[in-house]
């Protein structure tokens, strides 16, 4: 009872000066005992009565007014709002799903284990009160609702996966550290934070050893000299400093080779956390050799997935698009309805003739049911690749799609309804390091997407031509992010879903989001957009608009946005008593309704009472 | 017959056409009746001789006394004529409490039964209602519609002046006769005493019908209360405590002990009725059995 006590509390103490009613309801009862006057025939025989007086100090109160007065003093307390505070501390949980986490170890990756971790630590702490659970890559994000149990933490676990970003611990706490409403977060990595310059309680749950990771930051291709070089930033994320190998070797990739040469290693040394820039010569002779691969080697790396650049020569086209099918088709398969898309469409014969220069120049290159002969420095998509295709390399021919899962945040899926892609046939790719699955069937992933030295690859195994526009809206909107993520970058000024936008330049502004309903601003004037598609920002001077995931730039004209990058939403203190608090309110509601019976029964007996007295 | 009435059922009437007014002395009427006069007229009881005189009807002579001592006798005979039937109703506010006994209704009753019982007998009756109006006076069994409509056209309320109130109903009335006064008395015994002096002075037969509500006779526990007079809006606190009530109980036996002196003395038929008390009851076994009605 004392523990129930003391999570007791208030949210509007102010309220409780309504209890300066009570005098009132006493001052009421005492006037209604005043009225009550018999008539009698006549006071003749009454006058040798002993007079009295009705004593005026004593107050005649009957039971019925304790429970009026009851009744009154809780819906006084029920006013203030009362609530039980969840008893336990409201714990973050942020958990490190940077690519690093897969490293593996024995049995489990990193990732495995941090959920074992985690799971066996929510058991030794069962007076844990809620958690709440964020991911640190590629952004922070929040999973589930704030304030999960236990169970639902684990479910929510379940659901995760890690991803092939770079983690942002550092930053993700100091995110996390604004949120006011946590007593402790516990921190799920396989790196250390520096916690003691923050004033935050923090419990570190180390997973995995000392690893050390080398990956390719990037790698270009360059001159120096008159000759061509490699240049190549190779990253340690380790403690210490690390000798790798870097090898190189090149390939001519067309329809009747892939014969890959081995051109020279050499080794190098990293020191810990730190980053190498290495440059390596290509042979002055290149004999054709069109595809350089650099590969990483090293004993002390634990995460060999992110080891391989690929690189080409080439130079790409602006805002032309090379379009390779062998269907004949006077529109360029639909592709040449989209806005601002010049789109050449060529044999695949005619692809072959192509030198690499003359195939780098366009912006983007689609292969439609073409191979892709050799790597080119140009953003590439590939729409259902033979079976010989060495670069979309296919797994299984499916009968029918049915989807199963799909990367919830990939750009490449903004707009969509993701299941319905489901139906007709398809082919599943075997996973690449420079193709990651966004899409998945059952037997393997059907749309891949990776990028390697700043250019993008994408692998769709389901169709996407003839590009039809509303008619197949889910394949269209596919087809069209696909065509904004190959072609672009994201820019400084452009907003994606999760971005949390500061209004902050405005002085007074109504949010309306894509499906047409009002948004609610925080105190601080942000709100998270959680949809794509076009926001307006209705002011008194006018209306402005900007678009969340937009593949045309001229969807937006306001440039007084600005994004918050917190991924997290604000919340005032009663949103989190209702959510996160056992509210009080049902229950004293039943008290009050239970009461007034009470008080009804009362009423009726001292009727019937009087009744019964005038009777005899 | 009688029965066009609705408050008194069929049946009742029929029992009460049974019942005659008793009256202890003669009284003169207006036309011939049932009731014996001391008059000497046409008449069935014989009521004394007197010397034959010239112009007498012979017819009369009583030829028996004549041969007993040769002398010429008349008989006499008392005249029967009707009897004025006189019934008081107090209306003022006291007769409507306490709340839901019935008081007023039962006064309303009596009247209507006595009147009847009247009217059947070939008595004339008028109405007074005290503080209110005066009725013509009626006779006939028919008339017994006309009583009822103008009785239930009355509520009691207010105060009135008993002494005054009687003195004007019997001031309209030429000959006595038999008076009913039908009240709870809820006034100074002495003004009762001076009423009834009046009634008296003319020569009234007079029963008093003392009505009184069951909680007036046990008073019932209320407390410490505030009591307000029904007439005159007095406001009294009382407890009413066991004390009080012994108390009250005994004021009011000696209120009534007094005017029940007061009547015996002066042969007034002084008769208590508790509102409890079923109209049949008090009208075929106790008014018969105090010579009331027979």
């Amino acid at each position: 009872m004392a523990t129930l006590l003391s999570t007791f509390s208030l949210l509007h103490l102010g309220a409780l000066a309504f209890a300066a009613f009570a005098p009132l309801l006493i001052f009421a009862y005492r006037r209604r005992d005043k009225k009550q006057i018999t008539t009698v025939s006549s006071l003749l025989c009454f006058r040798s009565l002993k007079k009295a007086e009705l004593p005026k100090a004593k107050i005649k109160l009957p039971p019925r007014f304790f429970v009026e007065l009851f009744a009154l003093l809780i819906i006084v307390i029920a006013s203030s709002l009362p609530f039980f505070k969840e008893s336990g501390e409201r714990i973050v949980i942020l958990i490190d799903n940077s690519l690093s986490m897969s490293a593996k170890f024995g049995e489990h990756t990193r990732w495995e284990e941090a959920k074992i971790k985690l799971q066996r630590w929510t058991e030794n702490n069962k007076q844990s009160g809620s958690y709440i659970l964020f991911t640190t890559s590629p952004s922070v994000t929040q999973h589930g609702e704030g304030g999960l149990s236990r169970n639902s933490l684990l479910g929510e676990l379940d659901r995760l996966e890690f991803v092939a970003a770079e983690d942002k611990l550092e930053s993700a706490v100091e995110q996390i550290s604004n949120l006011a409403s946590f007593e402790k977060i516990v921190i799920v990595s396989d790196k250390k934070i520096n916690s003691a310059q923050r004033d935050l309680k923090v419990e570190e749950i180390f997973v995995g050893g000392e690893i050390s990771n080398l990956f390719i930051k990037s790698a270009s291709l360059s001159e120096k000299g008159g000759r061509k070089i490699i240049i190549s930033e190779i990253a340690s994320s380790s403690n210490k400093t690390l000798t790798f190998e870097l090898a190189l070797s090149g390939s001519i990739f067309n329809k009747d080779s892939d014969r890959e040469i081995e051109l020279y290693s050499s080794q190098f040394q990293v020191e810990a956390n730190n980053i190498k820039s290495v440059e390596l010569p290509l042979p002055s002779q290149l004999s054709g050799l069109n595809i350089f691969r650099l590969e990483i080697k090293s004993l002390d790396d634990h995460v060999p997935l992110d080891n391989t650049a690929w690189l080409s020569l080439s130079q790409s086209q602006l805002n032309s698009i090379l379009l390779v099918t062998d269907q004949k088709s006077s529109d360029a398969l639909g592709l040449a309805k989209i806005p601002m898309m010049e789109v050449r469409v060529i044999s695949a014969e005619q692809f072959s003739q192509l030198s690499a220069q003359e195939i780098e120049k366009y912006r983007a290159l689609i292969l439609h049911r073409v191979t892709l002969p050799q790597v080119y420095r140009i953003p590439t998509i590939s729409i259902l690749p033979p079976a010989n295709d060495r670069f979309f390399r296919q797994a299984n021919l499916l009968q029918s799609i049915e989807i199963t899962s799909w990367i919830d945040h990939h750009p490449l899926l903004a707009y969509l309804q993701v299941p319905l892609l489901s139906g007709g046939s398809g082919v599943t790719f075997v996973s690449q390091p420079w193709l990651r699955p966004v899409v998945n069937v059952s037997t393997g992933a059907i749309v891949v997407a990776g990028e390697s030295e700043g250019i993008r690859f994408l692998g769709f195994g389901v169709e996407l031509l003839p590009f039809e526009g509303s008619k197949e809206p889910a394949v269209s909107i596919l087809t069209l992010n696909a065509l904004n993520w190959i072609a672009k970058e994201r820019s400084a000024s452009a907003i994606v879903v999760g971005d949390t936008v500061n209004l902050e330049q405005f002085t007074s502004a109504q949010v309306v989001d894509p499906r047409g309903e009002r948004l609610e601003t925080t105190a601080n004037k942000t709100f998270v957009a959680n949809l794509t598609g076009p926001y307006a920002i209705v002011t008194e001077e006018g209306e402005e608009f900007f678009t969340v995931n937009s593949y045309f730039p001229t969807e937006s004209n306001s440039n007084k946005i600005d994004v918050v990058t917190i991924n997290v939403a604000t919340s005032r203190d009663v949103q989190k008593f209702l959510e996160s608090s056992t509210p009080v309110w049902p229950f004293i509601v039943a008290a009050v309704i239970l009461l007034l019976t009470i008080e009804y029964l009362l009423r009726v007996r001292e009727i019937a009472k009087s009744a019964e007295v005038v009777a005899k | 017959m009688a029965n066009q009435a609705s408050i008194l059922s069929p049946s009742f009437y029929r029992q009460l056409q049974q019942l005659k007014i008793r009256t202890r002395r003669a009284f003169l009427g207006t036309r011939q009746g049932s009731h014996l006069t001391h008059r000497h007229g046409h008449g069935l009881e014989f009521a004394d001789y007197r010397h034959y005189a010239a112009g007498d009807d012979y017819r009369h002579i009583d030829w028996g006394v004549y041969g007993r001592t040769d002398k010429l006798y008349i008989k006499q005979f008392r005249e029967e004529q009707d009897l004025n039937v006189s019934v008081m109703i107090d209306t003022s506010g006291s007769m409507g409490y306490p709340e839901g006994e019935g008081k007023f209704q039962r006064a309303i009753e009596l009247a209507l039964s006595l009147s009847y019982i009247s009217l059947t007998d070939g008595h004339t009756v008028s109405l007074s209602l005290l503080g209110d109006k005066r009725s013509p006076k009626f006779s006939g069994q028919h008339a017994i519609g006309r009583i009822e409509k103008f009785l239930l056209e009355t509520i009691p309320e207010g105060e009135i002046d008993f002494i005054t109130e009687t003195r004007a109903a019997v001031a309209r009335l030429k000959l006595p006769g038999k008076c009913f006064i039908i009240s709870d008395f809820q006034i100074e015994s002495e003004q009762v005493s001076k009423a009834l002096d009046t009634l008296r002075a003319r020569n009234y037969e007079i029963v008093l019908l003392h009505l009184l509500g069951q909680s007036e006779l046990r008073l019932p526990n209320l407390g410490e209360s505030i009591i307000c007079d029904a007439e005159t809006g007095e406001e009294l606190v009382v407890s009413f405590d066991k004390e009080s009530r012994a108390a009250y109980s005994r004021e009011l036996a000696k209120h009534v002990q007094q005017i029940e002196e007061y009547c015996q003395k002066r042969g007034i038929v002084h008769v208590l009725i508790p509102t409890s008390q079923s109209l049949q009851e008090i009208l075929l076994s106790r008014l018969p059995a105090m010579g009331v009605v027979g």
